[in-house]
């Protein structure tokens, strides 16, 4: 299934065969992203068109919608959340393109990503919150409900690494799979309606990402006060 | 003749599972949908926030059908029962 002009990578006899067309396309995505913001910031307009006025209009929406959920400490964050917008975005995009695989198409790239947004969520939460203070904000508004609280917000904040990274890994897996199989079977023009749909498919998962970690750190980070259970 | 049963139920518990959880998550993001279109027409101007809260809940919604989806993947592609 997986057929690509990636080649073996055979670095410092670590990657086994399987995984090395994967790391090599996460640093073909970290190479797009970091060269596209290169020559973006090397030449900056203030009537910006093309490349650079998608980055800034990715920079606003995504700034605006974190000040409704971060409050004031957003615009620390943004670059963090951009970025992985970002990557996302070039790593979704990179699996529609024939000869390559999309990084986020194998477990352990969504799995990375989830795994460091949440234990950011984690130290920002019991930066700003204190560990006793984190454990209040899992214990709800009423204090005598905590016993039955606190292990059901457990459980959902566990899920939330989980959720994050299947919900990536299907979409960019089961996605590749679907026009695969359909390519077989269905006339070329549902093959192409289907590829519209997968091309749809990669930039919402990259904005979903996104607005998942926005909101994870307005949790953490907005006063407890305003937090409503 | 073990090997014929694990792979057939298999299947049939990939499609069951599947087929079922496809049920949930199209009636929850067709109501969804629905009631978000409704308060829509009723005040065109709320248009942003009302798109938020549809995108947000349509996420969550879809993530449990995936959840289901990733369990039929895994006992069609990746079974862990056959030998």
């Amino acid at each position: 299934m997986h057929w690509s002009l990636l080649p073996d990578v055979h670095l410092f006899g670590v990657f086994s065969h399987g995984e090395s067309r994967i790391i090599l396309a996460t640093w073909i995505a970290i190479g797009i992203v970091v060269g596209t913001f290169w020559l973006v910031l090397r030449k900056m307009s203030d009537s910006p068109s093309g490349v650079q006025s998608f980055v800034e209009y990715v920079h606003e929406e995504l700034s605006e919608l974190g000040g409704g959920l971060m409050g004031p400490s957003t615009a620390t964050y943004i670059p963090f959340v951009a970025s992985i917008f970002f990557f996302v975005f070039v790593s979704n995009y990179m699996g529609l393109v024939p000869g390559l695989v999309a990084p986020t198409s194998n477990l352990n790239t969504p799995l990375a990503l989830a795994l460091i947004v949440f234990l950011s969520f984690l130290v920002l939460a019991i930066a700003h919150q204190g560990v006793v203070g984190f454990i209040k904000h899992l214990a709800g508004p009423i204090p005598a409900l905590a016993p039955v609280m606190i292990p059901i917000e457990i459980i959902s904040l566990v899920a939330r690494p989980f959720s994050l990274t299947l919900r990536l890994f299907i979409n960019m897996t089961a996605g590749h799979m679907l026009v695969t199989v359909l390519f077989s079977l269905l006339p070329i023009s549902a093959v192409i309606w289907m590829g519209f749909e997968a091309a749809i498919t990669c930039w919402i998962q990259a904005f979903v990402f996104a607005l998942l970690t926005m909101i994870y750190f307005g949790e953490s980070v907005t006063h407890p006060e305003k937090q409503h259970s | 003749m073990d090997n014929h049963w694990i792979m057939a139920l298999s299947a049939l518990g990939a499609a069951l599972g599947i087929g079922l959880g496809a049920i949930g998550s199209g009636v929850g993001i067709g109501i969804a949908t629905g009631k978000a279109v409704e308060g829509l027409a009723r005040q065109p101007e709320a248009e942003g926030k009302i798109r938020g809260m549809l995108i947000l809940g349509i996420i969550f919604m879809e993530t449990v059908v995936l959840y289901a989806l990733f369990i039929s993947i895994v006992l069609v592609f990746a079974n862990p029962f056959t030998k």
